[in-house]
């Protein structure tokens, strides 16, 4: 008898520490296929979070991360012809065109231009197709087990795709360099071609930079499959929030109400 | 509070005690410590240097001096070895009684007395060390009670004067709380009510409501106070109405058109603003505009998305999430039972 009491107890010890340990569903409907938000690096809600869904121009940010891990910002890329046939966002750069590395890199980021995505590509791995596979050799290493590429931009692929969690993980390195985190604050910019000839005014995607409070980053993306994709970071009085959202209906609207939820309940309760 | 001064110097006199069997004129050091049940807050103890004259040490009525407000006598003095005890009776103004013990070192002593008065008990705990010679005339224990008497009395306007001091800068620093109301339960006597009184600085609170009643009409003050708990409690001992007050504010902000405090402040006023200039708007559309702060405040709404130009650039026509096989069952996808609970809460909630 008593033994059987222990592992009654026991099995309830285990459902608690389980639910606890697990993030609970946001209270109020969010229209997204799959979202998770963290608060301070914790995760706290989350829906659908391991679901492999297609990332759009989420993508980039793994484009962009092996872009800095040998960040050369003044290195001079020669647009290639099949950057610029890009198609989607573009700068609308021209094959021969010569750009910065650094304002390729802000075109990415910013405006989500694939023209200019395809040349950062074409600048670390000599062409598209070798750079995916260093960006899925680096998907592996760092564990982001239900991410695959297909192309460095974002374009829909039926191989193509991600999760929020491992897209959090992604945008989570990402915002370890100085360098990203401050392009991806930025409202916009302007930028320009190596000889200065042609001028590009970058506007941030993110709606969300210069108009929710505290909000610093990341990346927006869409594509018809994917849908409205969001990454989104937003920072007050020390508190850190990251919401990732994949195939939103309504996702600037969705994504200031869930952060407002999050810095009004960013202790954590136990219930 | 009379009592506790009597107290205190009660204990200086009774401590004098101790001189039993001393050779001469001796200068003692007394560290005593007294308690009183119902206190919010300890006494410090307090230590004091009491000169014992030859020769009236076997005496305690001798030896201890009167205090001039108390007619106090001692009887039962018995001294067994170095333990002493004895009990004492005080009449007048605040009459108590009370017993004590001491016990005797070479060179030190301590004990308790307990006193008995109609306001509760008081116990003293001291403790005492020989530390050198004293001419009895000018340092001895009447000298010693009536200079403590009056160090006690002067502390004790000195605290009120600080306490003044702290009122008067809790009015200009507008820290609400210093004048609410506070829990006087512990205080019996007239003099501890009037000590509790002082500490909620009840002679400058009704200044401090004129000025809460001032800041209420101005917008700065208006928001300064809005929101501040103890302002809210303040405001209502002070009998004032913070609902007219907003009224008021808001009807200035609305004129004035100053949207953003109309959000943070006015919901009433705010409400037909944000229905007639945020429905239906895309985010960055709304946001832009000058209702902005309004159409975020109530950001439970769900407007029409703005269309971003396809950013990958696919135009494939199948508008589902792609990926694995989840998606591609309208019958298992959660998002669909969420579509439908969204849309239901927008049938009830007609938005």
């Amino acid at each position: 008898m008593t033994q059987h009491c222990f592992k009654i107890i026991a099995a309830m010890v285990l459902l608690f520490c389980w639910a606890t340990a697990h993030a609970a569903h946001l209270p109020f409907p969010v229209d997204a296929a799959s979202y998770l938000v963290q608060v301070n690096d914790e995760t706290r809600w989350e829906s659908e979070v391991g679901r492999r869904l297609p990332p759009a121009s989420l993508t980039k940010i793994m484009t962009v991360l092996l872009v800095l891990e040998h960040y050369q910002p003044q290195a001079v890329v020669t647009v290639s012809l099949a950057a610029a046939r890009e198609s989607g966002t573009r700068l609308g750069l021209k094959a021969g065109e010569r750009v910065r590395v650094r304002d390729l890199l802000a075109a990415s980021l910013l405006q989500s231009a694939n023209d200019a995505c395809h040349a950062l590509a074409d600048h670390v791995a000599g062409n598209e197709k070798l750079f995916v596979q260093l960006m899925n050799q680096r998907a592996g290493e760092w564990g982001l087990k239900a991410t695959h590429f297909t192309n460095a931009c974002g374009h829909d692929d039926a191989q193509h795709y991600s999760s929020a969690r491992d897209l959090a993980k992604l945008a989570g390195k990402a915002l370890g360099y100085a360098a990203f985190v401050e392009l991806v604050a930025k409202p916009a910019l302007t930028i320009q071609s190596a000889d200065g000839g042609h001028r590009f005014v970058l506007v941030n995607k993110n709606a969300l930079i210069g108009r929710y409070p505290g909000a610093v980053g990341v990346k927006s993306g869409y594509t018809r499959k994917a849908g409205k994709c969001l990454i989104a970071l937003a920072q007050r009085g020390g508190v850190k929030v990251l919401l990732v959202m994949l195939h939103a209906s309504n996702r600037w609207w969705d994504a200031s109400d869930i952060l407002d939820y999050a810095f009004s309940h960013k202790a954590r309760h136990v219930s | 509070m009379k009592n506790l001064l009597s107290g205190m110097v009660l204990l200086g006199l009774i401590s004098s005690v101790s001189a039993w069997g001393a050779g001469s004129d001796e200068l003692w050091e007394v560290t005593g410590k007294m308690e009183m049940a119902g206190m919010p807050f300890a006494m410090p103890a307090q230590t004091s240097r009491i000169c014992l004259q030859k020769g009236h040490e076997n005496d305690p009525n001798k030896a201890v001096p009167k205090d001039k407000n108390q007619d106090c006598t001692m009887s039962d003095v018995k001294i067994s070895g170095k333990k002493s005890t004895w009990k004492m009776k005080c009449e007048g103004k605040n009459p108590m009684t009370g017993e004590g013990e001491m016990t005797r070192g070479d060179g030190t002593y301590s004990g308790k007395t307990t006193f008995h008065t109609k306001d509760g008990d008081m116990k003293m705990v001291y403790e005492g060390k020989r530390v050198g010679t004293c001419n009895y005339a000018t340092d001895g224990p009447q000298a010693q009670g009536d200079a403590m008497m009056k160090q006690m009395e002067a502390q004790q306007a000195k605290s009120q004067a600080g306490q003044a001091k702290q009122c008067k800068e809790a009015l200009d620093d507008n820290r609400y709380s210093t004048f609410l109301k506070q829990d006087c339960s512990w205080a019996k006597d007239a003099n501890s009510k009037k000590m509790c009184a002082q500490m909620s600085c009840s002679d400058l609170k009704p200044q401090m409501c004129s000025k809460l009643a001032k800041d209420m009409g101005s917008p700065d003050g208006y928001k300064k106070i809005a929101g501040n708990e103890d302002a809210g409690k303040l405001i209502k001992e002070c009998g004032l109405s913070f609902e007219k007050a907003t009224r008021e504010f808001c009807r200035k902000q609305l004129s004035g058109k100053n949207y953003e405090d109309l959000a943070r402040y006015c919901e009433k006023e705010a409400r037909p603003l944000f229905d007639k200039n945020c429905a239906g708007r895309d985010y960055t559309a709304a946001m832009d505009s000058k209702y902005g702060p309004i159409c975020r405040r109530f950001g439970k709404w769900k407007g029409h998305d703005e269309d971003n130009a396809d950013e990958s650039g696919d135009s494939s026509s199948d508008k589902k999430p792609a990926g694995d096989k989840k998606s591609d069952s309208d019958k298992d996808n959660p998002v669909n039972k969420i579509l439908d609970g969204a849309k239901g809460l927008k049938g009830l909630f007609k938005f």
